[in-house]
């Protein structure tokens, strides 16, 4: 049932996934040529582009209103959740790698195969892809594409709230909350080439992978359609 | 007599509609039509036996399986024609059967393509293109094509030409003739009913009023028309959904006998009641 169902989204989802896969290839070759973009900033970049990729292809069945469709199939949600997990991680992983070896071998590139092609780095891109797609897939499946664009829409007003506040008060609340967020980051990121921690880090990644995928099942299992 | 559909003290609950005691069954071989005014329930009530909205409480068994419990094997058994059948559209009609097959063990290739060459079918024609009633004809042959032993309509007819809505009433009526297929199909279009239902479940604000064989209901319903001067408070106890005009009342009784004892010899006229008289007083 995985499979087919798997099978069912590349084929619903083939040309969707080309409009968003290309333009975003070429906007990686933009950044990576930015002598300004740091390391870190090209792959966290990449790694947001490669999660909201899924995330938003699947939004699209709300587009056409064809979940009925899908879930009038002798499928369980539990089942759609698992492919659609299945589906997002396979392409958040090709997506990074598309990104790093685009990184590597595009010609006006600056950054150094050995900066891209390290344990460190791999795991760090894969880290923030998992991190965000496990964040957003839950939103997905209980509101549908709606329930992503309320997310990214909540995210701004925060921002909004945040700036109004500082010119209120007087005082930026908000960046020392950023700054410390950018440490915690870099220590991760320069900490993952340790095997030891590469390991924790794994751990982790498939906890919260996991526990997002119970939260996803759950939200769908009480979605009306 | 077999059930293929059973329904037990269902309910749901939305902020502001909800469906109450819902309770009927649907033996193996037949045809019910679900009717109702808009808004009444109907689309609820069919996305409850296929699981696609959560009930609040009560039981759905399809095949003597709970809906929810059992939902592979059920829905395996179902086919489901959707009201506005939706479709990723732009898929071509053969590649959209090819994407649902799999999913079925008893996917039959040849008889989806008997029934597209049946319905005419564009199979190279993208599912966005498609009329409204070519639509519902795909949602048929994709609901057939698997051999399910309960389709599953939500308002086929509506939208439809008189033309195309006959032959889909007809093609309905071919489905039971194997004995093993029932159908259960929501609608608003009372004429449907009289074509090819063999039971009427009738639901109003969210509750089943009655759920019996359609000719048990055509023969207890009746509609009586008299002057104003008859209708007395007694009459009225006897009487549904009483329209007073200018000239006299119209009402619908569920008790003619009664009714005709009361009256005795006064001019009144009561005459077999159609399902749009059911419908219509009864709303």
């Amino acid at each position: 049932m995985l499979r087919n169902l798997v099978r069912k989204d590349l084929i619903l989802s083939r040309n969707a996934f080309l409009w968003t896969g290309v333009p975003f290839l070429v906007y990686f070759a933009i950044v990576a040529s930015e002598p300004v973009v740091s390391l870190r900033e090209f792959l966290i970049l990449s790694a947001i582009l490669c999660a909201l990729m899924p995330v938003s292809v699947f939004g699209r069945e709300d587009k056409f209103k064809a979940a009925a469709l899908t879930y009038s199939l002798p499928v369980t949600r539990r089942a759609a959740v698992q492919a659609r997990y299945a589906l997002a991680g396979g392409c958040g992983l090709l997506g990074t790698a598309s990104a790093l070896i685009l990184g590597v071998l595009w010609p006006w590139g600056h950054f150094a195969a050995s900066d891209l092609l390290n344990l460190g780095t791999i795991l760090f891109t894969l880290t923030a892809v998992v991190a965000i797609a496990a964040l957003l897939l839950p939103f997905v499946f209980r509101f549908g594409l709606f329930g992503l664009i309320w997310f990214i829409v909540g995210l701004q007003i925060l921002g909004i709230a945040a700036l109004l506040a500082k010119t209120v008060v007087g005082r930026d609340a908000v960046r020392p909350v950023f700054r410390s967020l950018g440490r915690m980051v870099a220590g991760l990121h320069t900490r993952l080439g340790d095997p030891a921690i590469a390991v924790v880090v794994l751990v982790a990644l498939g906890v919260l992978a996991a526990v997002s995928m119970r939260v996803s099942v759950f939200l769908s299992e009480r979605r009306d359609l | 007599m077999d059930t293929t559909l059973e329904l037990k003290g269902v309910s749901k609950r939305y902020e502001d509609f909800s469906l109450s005691d819902v309770s009927f069954s649907l033996p193996r071989g037949y045809i019910m039509g679900l009717i109702g005014p808009n808004g009444a329930g109907k689309t609820t009530l069919v996305k409850l036996i296929l699981n696609l909205v959560r009930r609040d409480g009560g039981e759905i068994l399809a095949f003597g399986k709970d809906v929810r419990d059992d939902e592979i094997a059920v829905r395996s058994r179902i086919g489901f024609v959707h009201e506005a059948p939706t479709f990723y559209d732009h898929l071509s009609v053969e590649r959209l059967a090819s994407v649902v097959a799999p999913f079925y063990a008893s996917w039959d290739a040849a008889l989806f393509h008997r029934l597209a060459r049946q319905f005419e079918l564009p199979l190279k024609k993208v599912a966005w293109r498609l009329s409204r009633g070519t639509r519902t004809k795909l949602a048929l042959a994709l609901a057939l094509a698997h051999r399910a032993e309960l389709l599953v309509l939500d308002e086929p007819t509506s939208g439809l030409d008189p033309v195309f809505r006959r032959e889909l009433l007809d093609h309905l009526l071919a489905c039971i003739e194997d004995g093993r297929t029932s159908v259960l199909f929501s609608t608003h279009i009372t004429s449907d009913l009289d074509r090819v239902a063999d039971y009427v479940t009738f639901i109003q604000k969210g509750r089943i009023l009655f759920s019996s064989p359609k000719d048990t209901l055509q023969e207890r319903w009746a509609v009586v028309k008299g002057g104003p001067e008859l209708l007395t408070d007694e009459l009225r106890r006897l009487l549904r959904g009483v329209e007073v005009g200018e000239f006299g009342f119209t009402a619908l009784t569920d008790d003619v006998d009664a009714v005709r004892r009361r009256l005795g010899r006064l001019p009144v006229v009561i005459e077999q009641a159609s399902f749009e008289d059911v419908m219509v007083h009864l709303r």
